[in-house]
């Protein structure tokens, strides 16, 4: 009696356990057998990755937003050329591993005509080596040293800044405006590294006195320690190549210890998100650097007809980083149309090179040489406790893009910063 | 308390006699897979099977578990880059640069740690795996790149002189690999030595009054393990023609720990399983929404409470219980 | 290098290398006696620090006050750990020891993803308490208000601890739980609500680091990885299991940290796992930890 029930208990569970197995296995399954997208006839197929997980997720998303919004505006229109365009998009985690994987797939499987997207300089360098070994256009969303030297490709464009472009802008008005002696504190990897390079060559330039740099690795949540370094040397302005939240929990102890109130503090790179995040301690003594904020509307057109767009679908501005996807979204499909094609790819890039347009600030253009796109920074500072919702900073400068740029033949070479000696 | 021992006794009595199909099998199925799915799913798929195998090794067979792992993933991926970029190597060499590096740092780790209690050990390898995480982004550069990784480590991947740039291509030429590594870790566990190693994992005490050494034995698993995760890293750097720093971060880590568990400790095909089924609830979900670690971490949190032999075992435990039943009524019969 | 620094600036550098330390301690305490009472590593530490973070945003907005938000994070935390506890943990003691190692895990996954949905992608801001901003000036050292609070703070907590641990009833099941947790039941004392008990205080403990940290940081979803992995340095550099090496390990930690940023900025999140290294090398057990227990 008894082993008849457990037989009878041990094949329902085998049967649950099996069930259960087997809806496992098979129910995400199924996406994967039919995931096979063939190359559709009549359709314009564009592949983009974005960290949606991860400490930078707020900016992919925006990301994201602003792409579907480019992708939406052209299909409404009609199209590129009579085709529809199909956009797909995948989260890379913010890890080169799987943003690399993202790319194979988007382009091995997904049949994609052109990829874009990612957050990091560090893996647009990856996915550009490998869109130019497949002749693939990449649009990179975001700031990126592959336009410079050995990374140029025939294929990669960069929609962001190159990293020294935004040191050079933001240095220029600190020593201008602010005062002469500074400091830095840098993230220690490439990116903070190129800032700092760009701020170390305007120093030379502008006769500026460089009192010190303190290295912080990429993650740091305690910056006290750094402070007492920046105490004795007494800058008056003190230089954030940080991001995120390192740039966030910087201000935020600099404020603790009243340094804000003592010492302007520059933030060659910042967003809303880290405006929000620092919260009253971002006042009018903290200027940061972006090359798209939302208060723009009211100087340009053209930015005034996005941010709306932007703010009917999703309800809050754009950050920097959604207005480079729109940008980018939208200057390849210029292109091709230019191009009058949407299949020869050398005909697309060849458009894309000297391309000029007005889509989001003032008239910008696409530089043949190095693929870089020519754009203004914007300098703003912040409000503290006057902050409100999304107006959270004061537009105090816009720095023309031909200023802030290195000529074709130097970016080859690297030049002049290849050869800034870094301090220690 | 004895009917416990009893019934373990007549399971392993029940249990099939192993035999090498089952590699074979797996084999044939994984040929087919890059006709279903994506190939780059495929080659991932088999890369971290293989870095599973280890894992499982050490995990499911011997009972430690790691949580630094990829330590060992990083660090042949490293070295093989490094291998191949500045010393243009060729693939093999590349390869075996990547293993023997991951080896090393295993007998280092091991000699300093394996004798630490089972969650000492966990702690211990995951501060290990973060130090050369932090030592790899900062202090050494100039060597690693830094954030930015390894880029432009090879124009093209040739073994010998037949060329595995097409994508599946080098999938057959990671399957060849893989199926190797199939069929060894079988043999192994079939081995005298594989046998030690479950022994350890039921009853430690026991082995030791045995007269064996438990430390050592544990000591040869960790390398072992450290030279599957040193394989599957230098494959990832062929496969990827790139290493991202990340491959040394505690996520790769704690991936690796899921997919395991997932498809089931100290089954042989646990690992296989638990990496596809793991990937294809990465890649399915995050289509639907970007909060896709909820539902993995849940799912795993389930599978911890309800099924914590993960899916092979489950199976497998259900099917020997099942067998055993239909013993005992032949027994019941005859008597 | 370190005799060409003024004497006030190591001295500076010391009292920021303390206060750092301090959040490791009450990190580390909080694991300690988990482990230490249900042989469980909390790998969802950091997560309920982080917990901790968001609790104190939503009672400061409310009330205002951080005094309030300090003490609902630690309540409604330890709320959350002891129904993980009851839930989720009970079931598997007796099993392997490795499963809720694992568990906890899953959790650690899990639990940011809960807050990115609940409080969007953005993290928040928490202004530092009033009474405790700015800095005073000591002799040649200007020393930050907030961060003398957390010393302070840190102190009264561990001294309080101490107490409740050696001199209330509950705390001596408790470490006599840690002790021996069969002989404890077999007293006719209930051990499975003392598990829950030391789980909800050791994630307590967690959600009030969270909680002091976060006028210092911000709270966002992401922040409990860099605060589980410190924590568990400190363990080890300490002693798994012990409340005094959590203490000393922590404390040692935040300084050499401090020095090291000091020096060499970019090796201080490596020294951390080197000194982790060479204390393994020569006292394997940690600084305070039984023999036996590792």
């Amino acid at each position: 009696m008894d082993e008849k029930l457990d037989k009878k208990v041990a094949r329902r569970d085998f049967l649950k356990a099996s069930a259960l197995a087997g809806a496992v296995l098979l129910g995400p399954g199924i996406p994967f057998i039919t995931r096979r997208a063939s190359a559709k006839e009549g359709v314009v197929k564009y592949g983009t990755m974005h960290p949606l997980t991860g400490p930078y997720s707020a900016l992919g998303a925006d990301q994201v937003n602003a792409t579907r919004l480019a992708v939406e505006e052209w299909n409404a229109k009609g199209g590129i050329l009579g085709r529809k365009i199909e956009w797909v998009h995948r989260d890379d985690q913010l890890n080169g591993a799987v943003a690399l994987r993202r790319a194979k797939e988007l382009l091995e499987e997904e049949k994609c005509d052109f990829i874009g997207g990612t957050l990091s300089g560090a893996i647009s360098l990856a996915i550009n080596e490998f869109a130019c070994k497949n002749k693939t256009p990449y649009l990179a969303y975001c700031m990126s040293d592959m336009v410079l030297g050995a990374d140029q490709c025939k294929y990669g464009f960069a929609f962001m800044m190159i990293p020294y472009s935004a040191a050079l802008a933001t240095s220029k008005y600190a020593f201008e405006k602010l005062g002469k002696k500074w400091f830095a504190i840098t993230a220690d990897y490439r990116w903070g590294h190129s800032l700092l390079e760009g701020w170390m060559w305007q120093s030379q330039q502008m006769g500026a006195q460089f009192l010190g740099n303190v290295y912080a690795p990429l993650g740091t949540t305690d910056f006290s320690t750094y402070f007492t370094k920046i105490m004795a040397a007494k800058p008056e302005v003190l230089v954030m190549n940080n991001l995120g939240a390192d740039q966030t929990a910087a201000i935020k102890q600099l404020s603790e210890l009243g340094l804000t109130k003592q010492m302007k503090i520059v933030c060659t790179k910042t967003a809303m998100a880290t405006i929000k995040e620092v919260g009253a301690a971002y006042d009018e003594n903290v200027m940061g650097g972006m090359s798209f904020y939302w208060g723009l509307k009211d100087k340009y057109p053209a930015s005034k007809k996005f941010i709306e767009a932007y703010m009917k679908k999703f309800g809050q501005p754009v950050e920097q980083d959604g207005e480079t996807g729109y940008v980018a979204t939208n200057v390849i499909l210029m292109a091709m149309q230019k191009a009058n094609t949407v299949t020869d790819k050398e005909k697309i890039v060849a458009a894309m090179e000297g391309l000029n347009y007005t889509l989001t600030k003032g008239p910008e253009s696409v530089r043949a040489c190095d693929h870089q796109r020519v754009q203004s920074y914007v300098l703003v500072k912040g409000k503290g406790t006057k902050a409100k919702g999304w107006d959270l900073a004061d537009i105090v400068a816009e720095i023309p893009g031909e200023s802030i740029i290195m000529s074709c033949a130097d970016n080859a070479k690297k030049l002049p910063f290849a050869n800034i000696k870094l301090p220690k | 308390m004895k009917q416990a021992t009893d019934k373990k006794a007549m399971l392993t009595d029940v249990e099939p006699k192993p035999r090498a199909t089952i590699v074979w099998g797996t084999a044939l199925v994984l040929v087919a897979l890059p006709f279903v799915i994506s190939v780059p799913l495929s080659t991932e798929i088999l890369i971290w099977t293989i870095f599973g195998l280890g894992f499982n090794l050490l995990l499911g067979y011997t009972g430690v578990l790691s949580f630094g792992h990829a330590a060992y993933f990083g660090l042949g991926a490293y070295s093989a880059g490094l291998a191949i970029k500045y010393w243009q190597v060729d693939i093999l060499t590349g390869i075996a640069v990547g293993v023997v590096a991951s080896m090393l740092l295993a007998c280092f780790i091991g000699a300093l740690a394996i004798r630490r209690r089972g969650v000492y050990f966990a702690m211990i390898s995951l501060a290990f795996g973060q130090m050369l995480y932090f030592t790899a982004l900062s202090p050494l550069k100039e060597i690693t790149r830094g954030e930015d990784g390894l880029t432009h480590i090879m124009a093209t991947v040739n073994l010998f002189s037949v060329s595995l740039d097409k994508p599946k291509h080098l999938y057959y030429f990671v399957l060849a690999i893989t199926v190797v590594m199939l069929y060894l870790t079988w043999r192994i566990l079939q081995s005298p030595f594989g046998k030690m190693l479950q022994a350890f994992r039921e009853n430690e005490e026991r082995a030791k009054a045995c007269g064996y050494n438990t430390t050592l034995v544990k000591f040869f698993s960790l390398v072992l393990s450290g030279l599957y995760g040193g394989l599957a890293g230098a494959l990832n750097t062929l496969y990827l023609g790139y290493v991202p720093l990340t491959s040394l971060f505690w996520l790769t880590s704690g991936t690796i720990v899921m997919m395991t568990v997932l498809g089931g400790r100290g089954t042989f095909l646990g690992p296989l399983v638990g990496v596809a089924v793991f990937l294809f609830l990465q890649n399915t979900i995050s289509l639907f929404t970007p909060r896709w670690e909820l539902f993995v971490g849940a799912i795993f949190v389930v599978i911890i409470l309800i099924f914590p032999g993960g899916i092979m075992g489950t199976l497998r435990e259900k099917y020997l219980s099942r067998k055993m039943v239909k013993l005992q009524n032949k027994a019941a019969d005859f008597q | 290098m370190i005799s060409d620094i003024p004497l006030n600036v190591i001295l500076m550098q010391l009292f920021f290398g303390l206060a750092l330390g301090s959040i490791f301690v009450i990190m580390a305490s909080g694991l300690s006696i988990i482990y230490g009472l249900l042989d469980v590593v909390n790998f969802a530490h950091g997560a309920f620090a982080m917990l901790g973070a968001y609790v104190v945003f939503c009672a400061v907005s409310l009330s205002g006050n951080f005094a309030v938000g300090i003490v609902s994070a630690i309540v409604i935390v330890a709320l959350i750990g002891a129904l993980v506890e009851v839930v989720l943990l009970k079931p598997l003691y007796g099993k392997d020891p490795l499963l809720p190692l694992l568990l906890t895990f899953g959790l650690a996954v899990a639990i940011p993803d809960v807050i990115k949905i609940a409080f969007g992608l953005i993290g928040k801001a928490v202004a530092y308490p009033a009474a405790f901003s700015g800095a005073t000036k000591v002799g040649p050292l200007i020393l930050s208000n907030y961060r003398m609070f957390i010393i302070v703070f840190t102190l009264a907590v561990l001294i309080s601890l101490w107490i409740f641990l050696k001199k209330s009833d509950l705390g001596m099941i408790i470490r006599a739980a840690t002790q021996d947790s069969l002989m404890v039941q077999v007293l006719g004392i209930n051990t499975s609500r003392i598990w829950t008990i030391g789980f909800a205080l050791g994630v307590g403990l967690a959600a009030l680091a969270g909680a002091i940290a976060v006028p210092m940081m911000s709270a966002t979803p992401d922040m409990g990885v860099e605060m589980t992995m410190g924590a568990f340095v400190v363990t080890v550099v300490g002693g798994l299991g012990s409340l005094g090496g959590a203490i000393v390990g922590g404390l040692l930690i935040g300084v050499i940290v401090a020095f090291t940023a000091l020096v060499a900025g970019e090796y201080s999140n490596v020294a951390m796992y080197f000194c982790m290294a060479v204390i393994l090398l020569i006292r394997p057990r940690g600084l305070f930890g039984e023999s036996g227990r590792e």
